[in-house]
């Protein structure tokens, strides 16, 4: 029963609950969405994520771990939390990795679509590079420990539903892991089965059915047309505004564009071009400095935009990185590869010289095997860095590569002095 | 071969000329220049410059995520890799023939891929040299010049481009990186819309094919002395010809012609290409060189892509495209063409060829089918070879019992034509440059050169990723750095202190 006096508000709105229920759970009730990760209704709530922290009467809280009081004042969206679950988000997708344009969970991914909400388009923190491996095992279910976020949530089934005691979290900060419970530590030896609820439950793409990968095609996944808070059956409440930096007047003249790509497939460019006939209309607004389009070898000192390509893997990368930020006012980093080192960035856990042996000298049918050294090739990097760990980013638009309509959106935002935005369909990272 | 450029007898006291980046190409690249006091070259080479260390990390990944991993490689021809891939983790799912509909899903898709691979390269990057001369004016010698001067050829290109990548979209759901091929098939069927959709403007898309063939043919025979004897190099020629020695690009057998037309091999499985092909390493770049084994790394270098197939296949079967083929054909009489700047209109019968193909199995009621994925006894090897739009891509991997690849060896395109480029611009430094004052416009010849391969020297560097192009001078007895050439953003050349 609800009483008269078991109501508490979020946001001001006016919310029943029954004793005992968290705020959490009144609030899926009642169709509001808190943004959590490591909540799931069915299972003990665990306050691991911190995702769910609201403002509740002034303290910040997990509102899966708190408990609904009569009048309880609860904050909900405030451009601060905002900002605090946005940063979270960003450090788990750093403390991992996270790659989504090869994960099979991309597009169904709770994580992904958290971010996607909170509108994330960037990681902000450098990458962490944790060395982490793959248990595969098992005939069919595999561990990819590089995806873990430690929600708990494969435990918590593992314990009250399968009844099995399968997983636990070992280990303590760079070290956390999570860890099998069987004689060889690999999850062959445990009890684990396919059918489990544990193997069901993973809200990344950490613990996956193998065989099952990319069946799904684009586009019918259930985050490609449905926000994570509409497939919650939450109506979309009005969005918090990112802090506005004031509009730069309008101007007439050509703006002046240089793009180029640094250690990337050259996929982004691509989808520039996939704005098709639309490139006539941009091609009248901008006058192009260098670009891999034309054959100007060096960004003009008086750019005012420069899009970027790519991670940052050579010594000639980051000269050309520094000489574009010396060179544009505004600078936009393009991309997966530019916001994360995309797949780039997975030589990052393997020691360099490994990767040069294996391609080099360890190589089918070569001859002559040696590992290229030359004055005229650039120094390697022990890793592949985002461009935001080498030089300041404007702008980041995300996506591998990011459809053309982002292109055209953040483009014509910029045209027109605008502050640019992606909408939710806009807005990949695959 | 013109080995001796390859290495300058005494390299000093020599200047050094560095074209960075090579540009209008995919990658990056960067040739340098040894040239003497008389402006006589003495060395020239093609670097490049990035790695990236595909064959390695992607050791200790499930196989079936290597389509998706692997097409990263390249942003204008993941199609190309996403198939070879599928192709070799078929094999590893134990599956050697595809469902008739999966596998005609296939086709459509890379022959979309073909035509909007051949389309970008054509009008988007090349078409200004052709259009406004190889030492035109920086300004104009683009995409925006092209725009301007030739605004419907510009639009042409843009359509035929947009076509092959909506026909990619339909099948993969994404123009660029999306996902198709799974183990054994395709994850889901052309839906019907999309179908009618592409067929609706086919016609339109062959009827600017045909005349993107005509666009290239007029080009190089307007200046036909000229252009046939431009880094003119003679070679042998590779690719996959389909079973009964047509035009294939998805499917077929090995065949080597040499310089003469004789075929040194055929009919050759490509499994075997262990014992077909080798790699050399050179110090000065991250590409290999890849040769013939039997005939050894001076006589066995080979070109690939569109020249080698057009001059290996025994015909084309789309009309318009053998139309174009036999007129190719007849023009190089009883050899092979071996005109680099050739590979243009070569590539452009391929862009006809896919444009027909696409129509012929958007037409062929099985493209609708619903069956898309065969089971199979698992393998612990895979090796998927397709003709990409730059030339012969293999892709090979080993598992492990526990579904996790433990090697891997790309032979990409462009690699395969290492060799074939490094000759080529040493054949226009003989040419084009020597005794002449360097400046931008006379090193574009060199680009120009680079261009016609179409070199995607992302792919070229599974390993590595990027490739420019700049030019230094160096004493020759020191290798002290004297002066370096570069470029201002307006074209102009300077001598950077």
């Amino acid at each position: 029963m609800i009483s008269k006096d078991n109501r508490f508000y979020i946001d001001g709105r006016e919310i029943p609950f029954i004793e005992g229920e968290t705020v959490m759970q009144a609030a899926i009730k009642a169709n509001i969405y808190i943004p959590h990760l490591c909540f799931h209704p069915q299972f003990t709530p665990n306050g691991s994520c911190k995702l769910c922290t609201c403002e509740i009467n002034g303290r910040k809280k997990s509102s899966c771990c708190t408990q609904a009081e009569p009048g309880m004042q609860v904050k909900n969206e405030t451009p601060e939390l905002l900002m605090m679950r946005r940063t979270l988000v960003q450090m788990l997708f750093v403390e991992g990795n996270h790659y989504c344009p090869f994960c099979e969970r991309s597009g169904n991914c709770k994580l992904q679509a958290t971010a996607y909400d909170l509108g994330v388009t960037d990681l902000h923190f450098p990458h962490f590079n944790s060395k982490r491996n793959v248990d595969a095992s098992h005939p069919d279910l595999m561990i990819d420990h590089n995806r873990c976020i430690f929600c708990e949530l494969c435990i918590r089934a593992s314990t009250e539903v399968d009844k099995k005691d399968i997983f636990t979290i070992a280990g303590r900060s760079m070290n956390k892991r999570l860890a099998v419970n069987s004689a060889s530590g690999q999850l062959k030896d445990s009890t684990m089965q396919v059918t489990d609820r544990s193997a069901h439950i993973c809200p990344v793409g950490c613990i996956i059915i193998k065989g099952e990968g990319f069946k799904t095609p684009i586009g019918e996944r259930v985050y490609d047309k449905q926000s994570i808070r509409d497939v919650a059956n939450i109506p979309e409440s009005a969005r918090q505004e990112k802090n506005k930096r004031a509009a730069e007047p309008q101007t007439k003249k050509k703006l002046k564009l240089a793009s180029c790509s640094l250690a990337g497939c050259f996929g982004c460019h691509m989808s520039l071009l996939d704005i098709d006939e639309r490139i006539i209309e941009l091609l009248e607004q901008v006058e192009l400095s260098r670009t891999p389009l034309n054959d100007i070898k060096s960004c003009a000192p008086d750019c005012d935009l420069g899009l970027i390509e790519g991670g940052v893997c050579n010594t000639e990368n980051i000269a050309v990185l520094r000489n574009f930020r010396a060179n544009c006012k505004i600078i936009v980093a393009v991309g997966s590869c530019a916001i994360n080192g995309g797949v780039p960035a997975l030589r990052n856990s393997i020691d360099v010289k490994d990767c040069l042996d294996e391609a080099y000298l360890n190589g089918i049918g070569l001859v002559n095997a040696q590992i290229p050294i030359d004055k005229e090739l650039p120094y390697l990097l022990e890793k592949v860095y985002p461009i935001h760990e080498v030089i300041k980013v404007d702008y980041f638009l995300p996506g591998c590569p990011p459809p053309a309509d982002a292109f055209w959106k953040i483009l014509s935002d910029l045209l027109n002095g605008k502050e640019p935005e992606l909408p939710y369909d806009l807005l990949h990272f695959d | 071969m013109n080995n001796k450029l390859e290495t300058a007898a005494s390299p000093d006291n020599l200047r050094r000329f560095v074209i960075e980046p090579v540009s209008r190409v995919e990658g990056h690249g960067k040739v340098t220049l040894l040239v003497d006091d008389n402006n006589q070259v003495k060395q020239c080479r093609l670097h490049i410059v990035e790695f990236r260390g595909f064959e390695r990390f992607i050791q200790g990944r499930p196989y079936w995520e290597i389509p998706i991993l692997v097409q990263r490689l390249c942003g204008i021809c993941p199609v190309s890799h996403h198939i070879a891939a599928g192709k070799a983790i078929d094999m590893i799912t134990g599956v050697t023939e595809l469902t008739e509909t999966a596998h005609k899903l296939r086709e459509l898709l890379h022959y979309g891929q073909t035509l909007q691979s051949h389309a970008l390269h054509f009008f988007h990057l090349s078409s200004p040299d052709l259009l406004f001369g190889f030492e035109s004016d920086i300004a104009c010698r683009n995409l925006v010049g092209v725009i301007e001067k030739h605004p419907d050829l510009a639009l042409q290109g843009v359509k035929l481009r947009k076509y092959g990548q909506e026909v990619i979209r339909a099948i993969c759901g994404k123009r660029i990186h999306g996902t198709g091929c799974i183990p054994g098939g395709m994850n889901k069927p052309l839906a019907r819309q999309d179908r009618l959709y592409l067929l609706a403007d086919i016609e339109q898309i062959i009827a600017s094919s045909e005349s993107a063939v005509k666009t290239a043919r007029d080009c190089y025979l307007a200046n036909e002395p000229w252009n046939k004897n431009f880094a003119l190099i003679r070679s042998n020629y590779l690719s996959l010809v389909g079973k009964n020695g047509e035009l294939d690009l998805y499917h077929g057998t090995l065949r080597l012609k040499d310089a003469s037309g004789k075929r040194v091999f055929d009919r050759q499985d490509y499994c075997d290409y262990q014992n077909i092909i080798q790699e050399e390493v050179k110090s000065w770049s991250y590409m290999k060189f890849p040769f013939i084994k039997a005939l050894g790394s001076e006589q066995g270098w080979y070109r690939t892509g569109p020249l080698a197939r057009i001059n290996n296949c025994d015909y084309i079967a789309t009309p318009r495209a053998e139309i174009a083929r036999q007129e190719f054909v007849a023009y190089g009489g009883k050899e092979p063409v071996h005109c680099t700047l050739a590979y243009h209109w070569a590539r452009m019968i391929e862009l006809l060829f896919s444009a027909e193909k696409i129509k012929q199995l958007l037409n062929d009621a099985m493209i609708g089918g619903g069956d898309l994925i065969v089971q199979g006894q698992r393998q612990n090897e895979g090796i998927g070879v397709i003709e990409a739009p730059r030339g012969t891509l293999f892709h090979h991997y080993q598992v492990g019992e526990d579904d996790l690849i433990t090697k891997a060896n790309l032979i990409v395109a462009t690699t395969h034509n290492n060799t074939a480029l490094n000759e080529s611009i040493r054949v226009v430094a003989n040419q084009q440059i020597n005794g002449r004052e360097i400046s931008e416009a006379v090193l574009n010849n060199i680009e120009v050169a680079i261009r016609a391969y179409d070199p995607c020297l992302s792919c070229a560097t599974h390993a590595m990723g990027k490739m420019p192009l700049k030019v230094e001078m160096r004493a020759l007895e020191s290798d002290e750095l004297l002066s370096r050439l570069s470029k201002n953003s307006d074209g102009t050349l300077y001598i950077p202190m």
